[in-house]
């Protein structure tokens, strides 16, 4: 079973030619070379595996790969690996960062929000008051107390 | 901002799922399977370099040359199982 899992050919293949340039590479040599990722896999895993066990840790993380190549004396890697490392952090960084903001702005409107519907039903209800007894002579009795009745049902601000 | 290169960077999915091949790999960090991914680059680099230097002439490398170039070198003895496993590998020469 776990023969049958390798980096995915296409991202590989791509990979050797931008290197390689104008020098071909055979299948196999691809074959090969697909095989060797695989076992590296495996070298690092279980390598920083055992170092994090040794730190007490269940996750393994980064550090742990990169102590994993000094203990294995590839060296030559860790440059790549550091940063690889640093955008990881930087990224989760930023992330964080975002949402922290979000977070904070959906408080922010929230409170704003509340205060501008609140505002423009309490602007909506003095116009419709208005309405029925400003601007009209104070004459029908009757049509002011059924507009204010029908005022106060929509509304529901006095009910 | 200097990267590892273009963009050919390795599904964390896939790197995640062959380290968890190994019954005693647990739980693997977000990072980690990223931070994989680019040795591998490097990896894959050095090991083309390394073959290509000891067959500057040739237009087409094979697995051959790739075994040869970890014969010549102590740092890739850990590959020399995984090589020798492949089918084909005596068999390629350039045209």
């Amino acid at each position: 079973m776990s023969d049958d899992l390798a980096l995915p050919k296409a991202a590989l293949d791509k990979l050797i030619k931008q290197h390689l340039g104008s020098v071909r590479a055979s299948s196999d040599l691809k074959t090969a070379i697909s095989a060797c990722c695989t076992e590296m896999i495996h070298m690092l895993a279980s390598q920083s595996n055992g170092i994090a066990e040794g730190k007490k840790r269940k996750i393994i993380n980064p550090e742990d790969v990169i102590q994993a190549l000094k203990e294995l004396e590839l060296e030559q890697y860790i440059p790549a690996a550091e940063a690889s490392m640093a955008q990881v952090k930087e990224a989760a960084k930023v992330q964080r960062q975002r949402r922290a903001n979000a977070t904070a702005q959906k408080k922010a409107m929230g409170t704003e929000e509340m205060r501008r519907e609140q505002e423009k039903m309490l602007a909506e209800a003095r116009q419709a008051v208005q309405a029925s007894f400003g601007n009209s002579a104070p004459a029908e009795k009757e049509e002011e107390q059924q507009a204010a009745d029908d005022f106060s049902l929509d509304t529901g601000l006095f009910g | 901002m200097p990267r590892g290169g273009p963009k050919p960077r390795f599904p964390a999915s896939r790197i995640k799922k062959i380290m968890q091949t190994d019954e005693d790999v647990g739980k693997v960090s977000t990072g980690t399977p990223v931070v994989i991914s680019a040795v591998l680059e490097a990896f894959i680099t050095d090991l083309l370099d390394q073959t290509t230097t000891t067959h500057p002439d040739s237009k087409t490398i094979g697995a051959s040359h790739l075994k040869e170039a970890v014969d010549a070198n102590p740092k890739f003895d850990f590959l020399k199982d995984v090589l020798s496993n492949q089918s084909g590998v005596d068999n390629q020469q350039d045209t």
